[in-house]
């Protein structure tokens, strides 16, 4: 037989249905992922195939029972007996130790002056509670404040910060127990924090910006997790595609402490303890999200409960049984669209009409309130690209916001010391506020050599308050080497009046705009891959700042003054390791008015060290250490005691003359959490433990004084180390 | 919102660091009260009464006292008045009661509210080893207002009833009856031990050192800051 001949002969054997009937199709997966693997080699003796796009890949049958490897980069070899692949076609390879060689991931490039971009897998290695928004935590310029989830930033409470999941605001991201924010981590794609210094877009905010970036893909294939977390939390979570373009996403979340606590506390009350509180959290999401030729349609729902009930040994407020009853919920829920469209060459536009409901509830013996807050938005911003040195980008954001308020309240005076809350007048409010906004913002990066210019501006009016704030900024980026940036920003930031501030009632409505100038300098750099620094001096004077006042409630007469310096030095993540250190210095001094003396902020820390480490030990196991070190908090010391006979009570007399004068002791805390994953064939098994707060100087949190204020001790956090465990099963 | 409910959270959680309040080791106002139990306009000789209560042998002096009344009627800040001051002492098993009774006329209003005056008292009392401040302040109804006519609760201390035992919890109980309807504020006083709920009418005891002593039962009415209270020698054994 001549040789061409026998061609169409070998072909007709190697791809006929009889040929093909000689061979099995085997289909090569990831362990636990249960995704099909493309590129994986599979091998018989010399004979060497490799898998399709689908993870697919034809063997020839085979004589006998001869050992195949099965390879893939990144994974563990695998070594099967044919015969069991005959009978399962399926084989899963194990994810291989991880590389500490390649620099997995980084957070993007930032222009801002002091913006932190923490991506969702490395937040998902260090941040507390393995939930990204807690990392904002442990960055540089933020401090917690008291026992509370909010964070204060560069000297400025949390009310004078911004907080957004995309474009969405919402009033906090943190739930108030458990290191737990408002969003599961699963869509979470990156942490935005700005510290200070921030662009032109974001207004009504003194003090920082914090974004929670969600997912923006398609997944490739439906996903189910479960997780149960003692004693914190059970959550559901669910995302699927619907085709090519879009997805769906649900997850509910439900605290644990409702049915917790009370076991707890039954066991407490036959010892002989009577205090309860009871914090509870709720949060339920849907997202649905659409992919269009250069943009999406990314439609949020967010869904958030926070609720306390505490009830105690008192004498206020309560009768002859001596028990008061508090009862707190805080409710919202918002609903938008962000439309992303790319218009033409370098043009884009961004809108995000959202819907935000805000109800909160209390109970406080006979008084009780009833707050709604409904507000419209419709930010839009427009960006246009010329070329690669010049980007113009501009917004507009009108706002409507209606409050409802029912109240029975007694009307505070912050001021008094002698303030005696059973016989102070009782308010009784049911009223309705309207107010408008509008943001109008430009702003531009223009780049001209080794420097990079981001002038802005930003116009904000509010209906209550007559002038409206204009507010120029400006930062400048300048290479001085290759891995070396100097950078500086300087601008304006106003924030209007809150709601009880400026309200007739309980504030004055003649209140302005809280104005601040922050100032920042320093510099970034990169050591090599792996390591990274970013060194910033920071000042920001605050003025109109919005204090108590003994006769108009409030004044915008004071001067908020802070300054200190920031140094992050950064391992980037790699398989096996990834953390950070972040030091902050800084002093926070204010005033109520010009001829009132500076004194100790209530939100001065001076020193904030966090060391945060990952450590991946083998493909299964990681380890995992948050350090922290810092300043106590100050406080205003009290120089004697009034019995008050109509309340049957000592009332304390401060320091009014030196606030803040003294100072609680400092203190450190270590988390130490371990990760195991059990890899079965379709799921994970994840199994996290630690220990919480193991101390060697405990936090002081307040001082503690006998009924008539003659002797006091230092009240330390109470929190032993808690040891926590967390279960979970991705499917 | 969040700001008043930690206003309030603050005031009331005060309560938890009071370490030892239920114990008299040093003199402790027990509150004041008024005779008549409710002031009127153009009354005179009323009385405001100081109750104290002190380890034996305690000696009160009173140091200062600034008694102001304000007319409803008018615009003008609170009036001071003239004030006679007397004391008066009863001796308990390991307890002193004394009595700083403070007099003075109140006057006439042409106010038309049903509360035109209110009394407001800044007292300073002294017992040699450190001054003592107590403030506070009552309001004054119209003769033919209801409110002219309230009343103290009658109060008495039900258990203990016999000696109690040391390191149990026994029970701690009082009657109240109320002459008018108001919420009213508890306060026990111990020598020892320690009071499960010192605000509550209903609780228990536990003392940790024998003897005879003295309790205390303080009951105060909310709305018409009527006083009552009741020392009680116990056995503790």
């Amino acid at each position: 037989m001549q040789p061409n001949m026998l061609l169409p002969l070998i072909a007709l054997l190697f791809f006929s249905p009889i040929a093909l009937a000689e061979a099995i199709t085997v289909t090569v997966k990831s362990k636990g992922f249960g995704r099909t693997l493309s590129r994986a080699e599979v091998r018989i003796g010399t004979q060497s195939f490799m898998t399709d796009p689908k993870g697919q890949v034809q063997i020839p049958k085979q004589n006998g029972n001869p050992k195949i490897m099965v390879q893939r980069a990144g994974f563990e070899k695998l070594f099967v007996d044919y015969k069991d692949l005959e009978k399962d076609p399926i084989i899963y390879l194990m994810i291989g130790e991880p590389d500490d060689n390649e620099v997995i991931i980084k957070g993007s490039r930032r222009k801002e002056v002091s913006k932190k971009t923490i991506s969702a897998k490395e937040t998902a290695r260090i941040a507390p509670g393995n939930d990204p928004a807690q990392i904002t935590k442990i960055l540089p310029g933020v401090q917690t404040a008291g026992f509370g989830q909010d964070i204060v930033i560069r000297g400025s409470g949390p009310d004078d910060s911004r907080y957004f999941v995309d474009d969405l605001e919402v009033l906090n991201i943190f739930h108030n127990i458990g290191n737990i924010s408002i969003i599961p981590d699963q869509i979470i794609d990156a942490v935005e924090f700005s510290s200070g210094g921030f662009g032109a877009p974001y207004t009504n905010a003194t003090g920082g910006i914090i974004v929670l970036r969600t997912t923006s893909e398609i997944p490739e294939e439906e996903v189910y997790e479960y997780r149960l977390n003692v004693p914190f939390v059970v959550t559901a979570f669910h995302e699927r595609p619907l085709d090519e373009d879009s997805s769906v996403m649900f997850s509910v979340r439900h605290s644990l402490t409702e049915w917790i606590i009370p076991a707890v506390v039954k066991k407490a009350s036959e010892d002989g303890a009577d205090v309860t509180i009871v914090p509870t959290f709720a949060d339920a999401h849907i997202r649905y999200l659409t992919k269009t030729d250069g943009g999406h349609y990314k439609t949020t729902f967010i869904a958030s409960k926070d609720g306390v009930v505490a009830a105690f040994p008192s004498e206020i407020f309560a009768d002859e049984e001596g028990e008061a009853r508090i009862e707190f919920t805080d409710f919202f829920t918002v609903l938008g669209t962000e439309v992303l469209t790319r218009l033409g060459k370098g043009q884009s536009l961004k809108s995000t009409p959202q819907i935000y409901y805000q109800k909160q509830d209390f109970s406080v013996a006979d008084f009780n309130g009833d707050v709604k807050i409904t507000k419209l938005a419709f930010p839009t911003e427009f960006s246009q690209r010329f070329d690669r040195d010049l980007r113009v980008y501009a917004g507009i954001n009108p706002g409507f916001w209606q409050s409802d308020l029912d109240i029975t309240s007694i009307q505070p005076d912050q001021d008094d010391p002698f303030f005696d809350p059973e016989a102070a007048d009782v308010l009784t409010i049911n009223r309705q506020y309207d107010l408008q906004t509008l943001s109008l913002w430009a702003s531009a990066d223009i780049k001209t050599g080794d420097f990079l210019v981001t002038p802005g501006l930003h116009y904000y009016k509010v209906s209550n308050i007559d002038q409206p704030a204009v507010d120029p900024r400006l930062s400048f980026r300048y290479s001085i080497a290759k891995d070396l940036t100097f950078k500086s920003a300087v601008g304006l930031y106003s924030q209007q009046p809150s709601l009880p501030e400026g309200s007739k009632e309980f504030g004055n409505p003649d209140l302005g705009f809280e104005q601040a100038v922050h100032k920042i300098v320093g510099l970034e750099g990169k050591i090599d891959d792996r390591w990274e620094y970013d060194l910033q001096l920071f000042q920001k004077e605050i003025n109109n700042l919005i204090r108590t006042h003994p006769t108009t409630r409030y004044e915008d007469e004071g001067t908020l003054a802070v300054q200190g310096f920031e140094f992050f030095l950064r391992r980037n993540m790699t398989e096996k390791t990834f953390g950070w250190l972040a030091y902050t210095y800084s002093e926070a001094e204010e005033k109520k008015n010009d001829e009132s003396p500076f004194y100790t902020s209530p939100f001065d820390q001076t020193h904030i060290l966090h060391l945060a480490l990952a450590y991946k030990l083998s493909s299964t196991w990681e380890m995992g250490t948050r350090i922290k070190h810092a300043s106590g908090s100050p406080y205003t010391p009290v120089t004697g005691s009034v019995y008050n006979a109509n309340i049957d009570k000592y009332l304390p007399t401060y320091d009014t003359d030196n606030p803040y004068s003294e100072r609680y002791a400092s203190y450190d805390e270590t988390d130490l959490f371990f990760t195991y994953e059990s890899f079965y064939d379709e799921w994970i098994l994840a199994q996290k433990f630690g220990v919480q707060f193991i101390t060697t100087k405990k936090r002081v949190t307040s001082i503690e004084y006998n009924y008539d204020y003659s002797e006091s001790r230092d009240v330390k956090s109470s929190l032993p180390p808690i040891p926590y465990y967390e279960i979970r099963g991705r499917f | 919102m969040l700001k008043y409910l930690t206003i309030f959270l603050a005031l009331i959680a005060c309560n938890d660091g009071e370490f030892n309040p239920e114990q008299i080791r040093e003199t402790r106002p027990l509150g004041t009260r008024t005779e008549p139990v409710m002031l009127t306009p153009g009354r005179t000789e009323a009385q405001l009464q100081l109750i104290l209560a002190t380890p034996t042998g305690t000696v009160i002096s009173p140091i200062s006292q600034t008694l102001t009344i304000l007319d409803h009627s008018g615009g003008n800040p609170p009036q001071p008045i003239e004030v006679v001051t007397t004391t008066a002492t009863t001796n308990h098993k390991t307890l002193d009661e004394w009595i700083m009774t403070y007099t003075f006329d109140v006057p006439a209003s042409s106010s038309e509210d049903e509360n035109p005056l209110t009394l407001y008292y800044d007292l300073t009392v002294n017992d040699t080893k450190k001054d003592i401040a107590i403030n506070g302040k009552s309001l004054i109804y119209r003769a033919d207002s209801s409110k002219a006519t309230w009343q103290p609760p009658v109060i008495a201390i039900t258990k203990p009833d016999g000696a109690v035992p040391l390191d149990t919890k026994s029970p701690l109980e009082g009657s109240i009856s109320k002459n008018q309807d108001e919420k009213v504020r508890v306060h026990w006083y111990v020598p020892n031990g320690e009071v499960q709920n010192i605000y509550d009418i209903t609780t228990k005891w536990a003392p940790d050192a024998a003897g005879e002593a003295t309790i205390v039962l303080m009951v105060r009415g909310r709305d018409s800051q009527t006083m009552a209270y009741q020392f009680k020698d116990v056995l503790m054994q």
